[in-house]
Formats: structure tokens, sequence, C-alpha cells
């Protein structure tokens, strides 16, 4: 049932191959083509710009005011390309292979490999649009190694590369909508698919300004809305990072796949209080020069400078000499946890470790370290009010990103016909865990190379879509997510929509967090069904639906994380392994290392919704490795 | 898109009336600072200054070109300035409760409206004051126990009206005006016409602050000399 | 870090629709923890206010950490807020003392009709990128990222103008509504970087009819723009806007 339509042959030619075995659409026929295009981020933003470039007719929606506001905005490091200016042995082998490894062998060789390829070609078209990447004195551009990587690959524009390049994207897209070829459709969030006969032809939306539940019928439908990590409530997504157009499309039909991956970052400002709203990341390059420790003995609560060297312990130095603080960031997570757990954490929560450059601050001095971090001690210094020149930064980890998503073939279309899926919202090209500068990487090969290739391969075949407007699923779709909203505002319960959403997280975070065991994922398995039935009785909803109401807004992102995360712990369960961002308790290396079972588990888990009373059904799409040898990953 | 690129489009922009504000007012400035050396004349003395005053009158209908081309860069600067005033009050519909200026504005950039204004009333009444009711030779041009009682051409005209204390702080009050004027403009003039940048913007600011004060200074030291010889010295000294 | 809180009264302004009147209601904000950013300040406002099944104070926010331009409102008269380079979701409750009263209003300006409460329509930005903000390469016609070499101090000049975040604090803190910095500083960016100059006297004008063409106002050179930038925008991308539109205004090849 799972095809993956991954080209024959040898691994470097496959994408080649594949692109000129695709069916074309006629240059002039592209315009009798409407795309919906859901999401701006770098995936939607190009894929949208590009296609209408193309000649198709698109229509692109956003939750935010702005296309220009997308989550992506956010990302900060950088983007991983092969071009190999650095003359350091790079090659897009090298990147496949770095990329298959770091996401522990949990990926599909041929997709990784295409975004190897496309990578050079990414940063091309982001220069020609402007963006100012990094360059040194000769003109040329600039690179840095990045998450640990051996080579130094990764381009940048200061700390807010994602920002640049999302501009980019941004600005791409804006010229298409003012050659009036794309639609643009602000303040929008999507509520449901349409699928008729089997095809995925339109979605619904709500007009976050008026309330008014709107449908949009296309040939063919692409989501790039971004991943899942506000499940936990706290993340560092951005507040309307949702599930709401990945879980809806799967109640229509659309595998969901590898739901329990998920990626912890290492450097992020600890949790200070109830009212925390979000968490805020702190750059990875923090590592190069940061060390790590915690005091020696369990509930030590002087303050650092007060603890002198013999009292520090510098785990990650210790464990692994030759990477030291530079390990992956699953790794550097799972230890930090790991430390809190056993009572030796930092802060007024004892859930923090510190990150301190005292000795880099003394060997290099302090205008260097000023010079290579000032922006990000700055921002740490806004938010918790500590000098990092003065106390060590105090740190722990939080979700940051998600390496499941819709399942999707390598033309990136899910297993229902006319679903296309890009970028954070698909599954493909991290495995069970993403290095460092490749998410930006992927939503853009998805969006300015992939997607205009493959999109005309499904429309040539598959022709125009005959459903409009009127037709009856149309209409039932549209009264379906009328009378969702009605049901929530009717709720006239006694309990806030955040109390709920924190409680998820809790329950989320204890049991499908950082580590995961048998009994835990268990548990969660009967608190989730709890917790949502106690929503959908007791939850309140203050306004009217027909208005501008963002208390309705996260109800109905609240509910249907509800029923998502319930996904994320049965697909922890059923994985019993420990691979890349998915630690099972229950396999592992006698050092504490993720232990893979290879036999079993080298596949991707695909589930498909059943109904919402009976259970998912699991599908598996095995992996096969026929380039990159599959090792146990060390970094002693 | 809709933009347009014919010439008159390009130069009705609010960044093209901005510049018409901005060449105009430095064409201005030009006249006020040749206005200024002229009337400094009145300092050395009334052969001086009413010997000036007959070689301008010797330009005869080039005068007049002059005048009207005067009149038209005025109307220019003072028109499109009011226009872009009126456009910008409309861009703000519905005020705020509170609004606190946390930048480097200085209290000239705030009056630069008001300060126009007031040198736009003036400079009718100075015009009309000249050239409708002032006449050369008359009473105005006598000044008492000066010069034997005989007329003293335009500098007697000017004489007698400073020695009025009312007139001369009513002139010392307008070209206040026009230098706190000018001590915004000519560094705002800088960024409009694309010239200052960053680390200018400081010196730039004092240049045009020392410009401004020292053509404020200037006009009103005639007032402030013939009001001293008047009152605390007396004519005759 | 440890639990130190402050009382306050907030004056917030409330406005059920573009069209309807508005006006100020003030709320208690109780046992704020100095450690909150400001937003969570307004989240614990809100979540009282549910509580009593009133309607929660509109306001727009999404990353929270300073970067999408989302947030953003006039707090005791200042765009974003009393700290400077700091966007309303940065700004903590410590810049404030016990017992303060704080003002909150949205953005006013004509370009920026008000949606609700504190959240306003600033659709007139992207319109005003729409005009030119971009340079016209289409997916797959770029040549290597090498081809052109771009000096250090350009492209370091344009990333200064490509930091804007699209906020509108310019606007809102200028005394004419100017949208003149954000404007500039996409023109500063583009006109920085070889890639612009094929389309850059096209670019200016259009762009500046655009503003126009919104109802923004015109720079008279308050600086308040700059004073209010989140991300220190300076007001020479305008001195260089002008440059660019003094190029192409009178240029026949436009």
């Amino acid at each position: 049932m799972l095809e993956s339509h991954i080209p024959s042959g040898p691994i470097a030619d496959k994408w080649s191959k594949h692109k000129f075995e695709m069916k074309l659409v006629n240059p002039a026929n592209k315009r009798k083509y409407n795309i919906i295009v859901v999401g701006t981020g770098l995936a939607g933003a190009s894929a949208a710009a590009s296609l209408s470039e193309m000649g198709y007719r698109v229509q692109n929606f956003c939750i935010q005011d702005s296309p220009r506001r997308a989550h992506s905005i956010a990302a900060q490091g950088g983007i991983n390309a092969a071009k190999n200016y650095q003359n350091d042995g790079d090659s897009v082998h090298r990147l496949f292979y770095d990329t298959v490894k770091g996401g522990d062998y949990r990926s599909r060789e041929a997709n990784v490999h295409r975004l190897a390829e496309v990578s050079v070609n990414i940063i091309d078209q982001c220069v020609a649009q402007g963006v100012p990447f990094a360059r040194e004195y000769g003109g040329y551009l600039a690179n840095r190694s990045f998450g640990g990587a051996q080579v130094s690959r990764t381009f940048y524009a200061r700390g807010q590369t994602g920002q640049q390049l999302l501009l980019g994207a941004y600005s791409a897209l804006m010229k298409e909508v003012a050659r009036k070829n794309v639609q643009l459709f602000t303040r929008r969030e999507m509520l449901d698919l349409i699928v008729v006969d089997n095809r995925a032809v339109g979605i619904v939306c709500r007009n976050l300004v008026s309330g008014k539940i709107e449908t949009h019928t296309a040939d063919a439908v692409i989501l790039a809305t971004g991943g899942y990590g506000n499940v936990y409530y706290l993340s560092t997504n951005a507040m309307a990072c949702n599930v709401t157009a990945a879980w809806r499309a799967h109640r229509r039909g659309a595998f969901f796949a590898n739901p329990c991956y998920t990626q912890i970052h290492p450097t992020c400002i600890p949790v200070h209080g109830d009212y925390q709203s979000k968490l805020t990341l702190m750059s990875e390059s923090l590592r190069n020069d940061g060390r790590i420790w915690v005091p020696r003995s369990k509930g030590d609560k002087r303050s650092p400078e007060e603890i002198p060297e013999s009292d520090r312990l510098y785990y990650l130095e210790e464990k692994y000499p030759s990477f030291g603080n530079l390990v992956p960031r699953d790794v550097a997570s799972r230890n930090a946890k790991e430390w809190c757990d056993k009572g030796h954490g930092v802060g007024a929560t004892g859930m923090a470790v510190y990150l301190d450059f005292r000795d880099a601050i003394d060997r290099d001095g302090r205008d260097v370290i000023d010079g290579k971090y000032g922006n990000l001690f700055q921002m740490y210094e806004r938010i918790t009010d500590d000098d990092p020149f003065k106390l060590p930064m105090m740190m722990y980890p939080a979700v940051h990103y998600t390496m499941g998503g819709l399942w999707v073939d390598y033309n990136l279309m899910s297993n229902l016909p006319g679903l296309h899926v890009l970028g954070e919202a698909n599954f493909s090209d991290h495995g069970a865990n993403r290095l460092g500068a490749s998410a930006l990487m992927q939503g853009l090969a998805d969006g300015y190379f992939v997607i205009p290739c493959t999109i005309g391969d499904f429309l040539a075949k598959a022709g125009p879509s005959k459903v409009k407007e009127g037709h009856a699923a149309v209409r039932a779709a549209e009264k379906e997510a009328q009378e969702r909203i009605d049901r929530l505002v009717h709720s006239k319960g006694s309990r806030a929509v955040d109390d709920f959403h924190r409680e998820l997280g809790k329950i989320m975070w204890d049991k499908c967090g950082m580590a995961r065991n048998a009994a835990g994922l268990k548990e969660a398995l009967q608190e989730i069904p709890r917790l949502r039935q106690e929503f959908w009785e007791d939850v309140n909803v203050t306004g009217s639906p027909g208005t501008f109401n963002q208390v309705l807004e996260r109800a109905g992102r609240v509910a249907d994380f509800l029923e998502y995360g319930e996904l994320m712990c049965r697909d922890a369960l059923e994985r019993d392994e420990s691979c890349g961002g998915h630690f099972r308790e229950e396999h592992q290396t006698e050092d504490g290392e993720a232990l893979r079972n290879d036999d079993k588990f080298c596949h991707v888990a695909a589930w498909e919704f059943t109904g919402e009373t009976t259970a998912p059904v699991l599908h598996q799409e095995p992996l096969t490795y026929e380039n990159v040898k599959l090792t146990q990953r060390s970094y002693k | 898109m809709s933009a347009s690129m014919s010439l008159s489009s390009r130069l009705t922009t609010t960044v093209a009336k901005e510049l018409v504000v901005a060449v105009s007012g430095l064409a201005l400035t030009g006249f006020v600072c040749m206005h200024l050396a002229g009337n400094l004349l009145i300092l050395i003395g009334p052969e001086a200054f009413n010997a000036y005053a007959e070689k301008m009158q010797e330009f005869g209908p080039l005068l007049w070109v002059a005048r009207a081309g005067l009149l038209a860069v005025f109307l220019a600067h003072v028109g499109t300035a009011i226009s872009l005033a009126r456009a910008n009050r409309a861009a703000r519909k519905s005020r705020y409760d509170q609004h606190n200026y946390v930048g480097r504005r200085s209290p000239a950039t705030r009056l630069m409206l008001l300060t126009g204004l007031m040198v736009l009333m003036f400079a009718i009444f100075h015009v009309l004051d000249f050239s409708v009711f002032g006449h050369r030779e008359g009473p105005r041009s006598i000044v008492e126990g000066m010069n034997g009682g005989a007329s003293l051409g335009l500098w007697g005209v000017v004489y007698s009206s400073f020695g009025n204390p009312l007139r001369a702080l009513f002139y010392i009050a307008a070209v206040s005006c026009v230098g706190l004027h000018l001590s915004h403009a000519l560094s705002s003039v800088l960024v409009t016409l694309g010239v200052l940048f960053d680390k200018g913007t400081d010196r730039a600011e004092l240049i045009a602050k020392a410009i401004g004060a020292a053509v404020a200074l200037g006009f009103a030291s005639l007032p402030a000399y013939v009001l001293v010889r008047t009152y605390l010295i007396g004519v005759a000294g | 870090m440890a639990g130190k809180t402050i009382n306050l009264k907030i004056k917030v302004w409330r406005q059920a629709g573009p069209e309807s009147k508005g006006e100020f209601e003030t709320y208690d904000a109780k046992n704020i923890s100095v450690d909150a950013s400001f937003l969570e300040m307004l989240d614990v406002v809100n979540n009282q206010l549910e509580r009593h099944d009133k309607e929660p104070v509109a306001f727009d926010h999404d990353c929270r950490e300073g970067i999408c331009g989302m947030c953003g409102a006039v707090v005791n008269g200042v765009a974003h807020g009393p700290q400077t380079a700091t966007t309303l979701c940065q700004l903590h409750m410590r810049k404030f003392k016990d017992g303060d009263t704080i003002t909150i209003e949205p953005w006013r300006a004509k370009g920026f009709p008000i949606v609700k409460d504190l959240v306003v329509d600033r659709s007139a930005f992207d319109r005003i990128i729409q005009a030119g903000g971009f340079v016209s390469v289409r997916t797959g016609q770029a040549p290597d990222a090498h081809a052109i070499p771009v000096p250090k101090k350009a492209a370091d000049e344009a990333m200064d103008a490509a930091a804007c975040i699209g906020c509108g604090a310019c606007v809102a803190a200028c005394p004419n509504a100017s949208a003149s910095l954000f404007t500039a500083a996409k023109i500063t960016q583009l006109a920085k970087l070889p890639q612009g100059h094929p389309e850059r006297k096209t670019r200016v004008i259009a762009m500046v009819q655009q503003m126009d063409k919104e109802g923004f106002g015109s720079c008279s050179k308050h600086y308040e723009c700059e004073a209010a930038c989140p991300k220190e925008i300076k007001v020479s991308n305008i001195t260089n806007m002008n440059r660019e539109y003094m190029k192409a205004m009178l240029s026949p090849d436009v």
C-alpha cells in the first residue's frame, strides 16, 4: 500500500533520471491549474512563488497577518550546502552521508541524496534574490562549521539566517502576488482538507478576522504547515504553530509518519514560572566556547563563582573526550536531563545546567567572546537579567523541531493523491534526528526545487479536478468545520483552554519527552483520552465564533493536539528501540547511548486514521540502505 | 503593480515634495544670508547701508525678475510644506492618549510648522512694511537728534522702526523663528538630499544649530544695536 | 530569579472592530513576576478576564523571541515600551515598578487600521514590498553564488538594513505616521547589492508611490523611528532612499 516511488538506479542518478521520466504539463496549460499552498514559511513561500513563476495559479494561505512572519524566521544558525567553497573535502555525497548518519539511519536514502544535490542551487537562488549572506573580504561567501560537522558547509546571515532566507522567499512571493498570479489569504487557519474520490481537492479554513468559514478548491493541495512541537505546550516554536492542518489531513486519510520523532534542543533558557508561555533557544554555536557543567555534589546551592574547579563536573567532557561539549543535540540534551534528574541541577527549579564562558573569556579575552556571541549574551541578559560575562548561563533542553510528519513519497505526495506535504510538516529527510542547519535546507529544497518538478507529474496524470465550490463534499466539510466550532463555543465550561494545553504538555514532556519508557507511555495513553474528554466537557471558550477570537483559535488547536498526542505516544510505544531523538530507556548501550534495533525497526512507521473510537493502523515502509553502512553512532 | 513611471507622477510623491521643500529652503537660506550680510551694513552707518540699497535699485527690471523668482521659491516652499503637513496630520487620524518622544528630535524639529508659519506672517508684514508703507524719504527716515533732522534714507527708516521697542521685540521674535527653523532645516535637508549618513548626524546637527543661531543673532543684533543706542547711550552718543 | 512579584494597573485600549468606537479600560494585574515578559503579563490578565467570562484583550504575537515582528503596542507613550532595541515580547516586567499604571495602546496610523483592541492591519507593508521590494529572479535562473563577488562592506550594510522585522514601530512612533524607515530599509538592502541594481530605479519610485498611496506620512526627520526600532535600523536608510529617489526621479531610463 505504501509505494514510495523511489526511482531505480544508482543513488547519484536517481533525481536526474526521475526528472526526465516524469510527465510534464505544457506551459500553456499550466495556467489552467489551481494549486493551494497552505503556509508561507520557507517551504510554503518558496513553493508558492516558484509554482506561480512557472505559470500555475496559486492560492496561498497563512495564519499570521503577513506571510513574512512564518516561524522559519526564527532559525538562527545557518543553512547547509555542499558547495565545498572551503576546499575541505565536502561533496554532495558527504552531505548525504552525514545527514543519513545524523538521522540515526531512519531516513530515506534517495530523498536525502536529492536534498544534498539541490542544496547548492538553494544558495545560488538566495544570493540572486539579495539575501545578505555573510561574506569574506574578497567578496565571497563565508562558511562556518555547525553542529559538530567535520567540514565548513554552513552559510549564514549573522544570527538571523532563517529570517533572511524567509524574507528572500517572501520577496519572491510578493513579486508573484504583484503579478496577480498568487492570491494571498492572510489570517486564515486551515481547519480541514476536502477529499473527493480519494483526491485532495481543497481546504476549509477560518478567516481569523471575520470568523467566517471559507472553502477553497483546487487541482492540488500543498501543506507546508510546520511541525507539532507545541503539543508539549512549552517549546521554542512560535505560539501559533500547531498540528491542526496536518492532523485534519490525517483524519481525512493521509498517513502520519514517525510522530514520535521529536528533537530536543540542548541549549534553551530554563523554565522559570507557571506563567511562562514559551521557551527561548540559544544558538548551538555557544557550545563551541562554553563549557557545560553541574556541581559535583547533589543539591549544591552555592553560587557558581563560589564553586571551585574541583567541585565542578564537566560531564560531557568527561564522558565524551573526543567530542566533549560538541556532541549532537540529542546526546547533549539527554545528559543534561540525566544530571538534573540525579539532583545536580542548578537554578531555582533545579532543572538547569551551567554553560560557562569563564575559561573562554580568560583564554580569548572579553572582546573576542563579545564579538562572537554579543547578541546572544544580550538576549540572554534581557530575558534572565543575568550577565553571562559574570555568571555562567543556565540552560535546559527544550522541544525544538519535529522530524515526524505526514507521510510522503519521493514526489512529496502523501498517500492521498493531490495532497503534497513540504518542509517540517512532512517526515522524509531527517530520520530520527535532524542535524543543525538542515531544516532551512530542506524547507527550501522542497519548495524551490522538488515540488515544482514533481507536481507536474501528478497534474499531468490526474488532470484537472472537477470539484467546484458547490460540490456536496465541499459543503459537507464546511458544515463539519462549522459544527466543531459551534461545539467549542457552546461548551461553556469552567477551565481555560491554556489549562488543558499545559496539562497535556506536562504529560507529553514527562512521558514522551527526552526519554520514554513503556510504562510511562502506557500511562500517557490512558491519561490523554481522559483529558480530551474533560476538555470537551469543561473547556471555557469566551467570545463568539463570528468574530476575531483568539481563545477560539487556541481551543481548536488544543483540541487537535489532544488527539495528536495520543498518536505520538502510541508510535513511541510501538517503536521498541532507541534512535536519534526517540530514546527508549529500555534500549541503551552500557554508556547510555541510543541502541537501535535495525532488524525490527529499520522502517518508517506510517499511521492510518480509522476513526475516533478505533485504533489507528500501522503501515510500515521498509528502509533500505545501499550506500551507507548502518553503524552504532559513537562520539567518545 | 499600479506604479506609474511618468515624470509627473515621479515629481509628485512625498519624497519629491520633500525635495522641493529642501531645495527651495536652501535657496531661501541663501537669500536670508545675503539679506543678513546687507543688513549688517546698518551697523557701519547710513552711508554704507544707503549706498548698498541704492546699488540694489540699479538692477532695475532685473530686480523684479529676482523678486518674482524669490516669491516663486517662497511660495513653492510654503505651499509644498503645508501640503505635506496636512498629509502628515491626516496620516494619524486618531491620536495617542500618550505619546512620548524618545528620539533625538529637538524643540526646533517639533516646532517646524509653527516657526515656518511665523516666518511667513512676518515676511508678509515685512515686505508690506518696507515697500508699501516705508518710504526712503519722509518722516520715518528722519531720526530725532541725528543728521540735523534731515532724512537718513532707508537707514533712517530702519533705525526709526527699531527705535520702537515693540517693533524691535517683534522683529527679534521673528528672526528667532528663522533661526530655530534653520537649526532643524539645515541638517534635515542633508537627509532629504541624500548626503547625511549616520556618523555625520551629530556634527551636522551641531553645525545647523550654529548657523541657525548665527543668523538669528545676526539679525537680532540690529534692533539690539538701535535699542542700546537709543535707550542706554542716547542717540547722539 | 526567585519569585519577586509586583502589582500593576493596566489601562488598555479596547475596540471591538475597525468601525467601532474604542475606549480605555483599566484592569488589575496582580502578582506579576518580574521575570515575566510583557506579553506574559497580558496573558495573566487575559486568563483572569476569561475566568470572569469576559473577552480577553486581543493582541498580535507569535514567536515571542523578537524576530517575527508580529507583536507591538504603544506602552506608556512609547512604541514597544521603555526598553530600547527591544520588541514588546522581549520587554520584561522588571522594567516596571510595583503600583505603576501602564497605558497600552495600539499602533495608531491611517495606514494601519485597527482590527480589534491592540491588533492592527499591517498589510500595507506587504503591498509596499509588492510594489518592488524584490529582485525579479525566477527559481532556477540564478548563476553560481560566487559569480558576482559582493564587497564585505556592502554585504554588511545590506544586512544591517535587512534586519527589519516589519513590526511597524517606526510608523507608530513617527509624528507623521510615516513608513519611510520600513520602505527605505528594503530599498537600501537591495541597492547595496549588485543583484538589486537592474531594478533599482523603478523599485524606489514604485515603493515610494505605494507608501504614499497607503496613507503614510512623509519623513520630517524627527528620528523617532530610529529610536523606536527594535532592530536599530538607522535613519541613514532614509538618506539612502532619498538619494536613490533623486537618481531615479529625473532619469530618462526609468
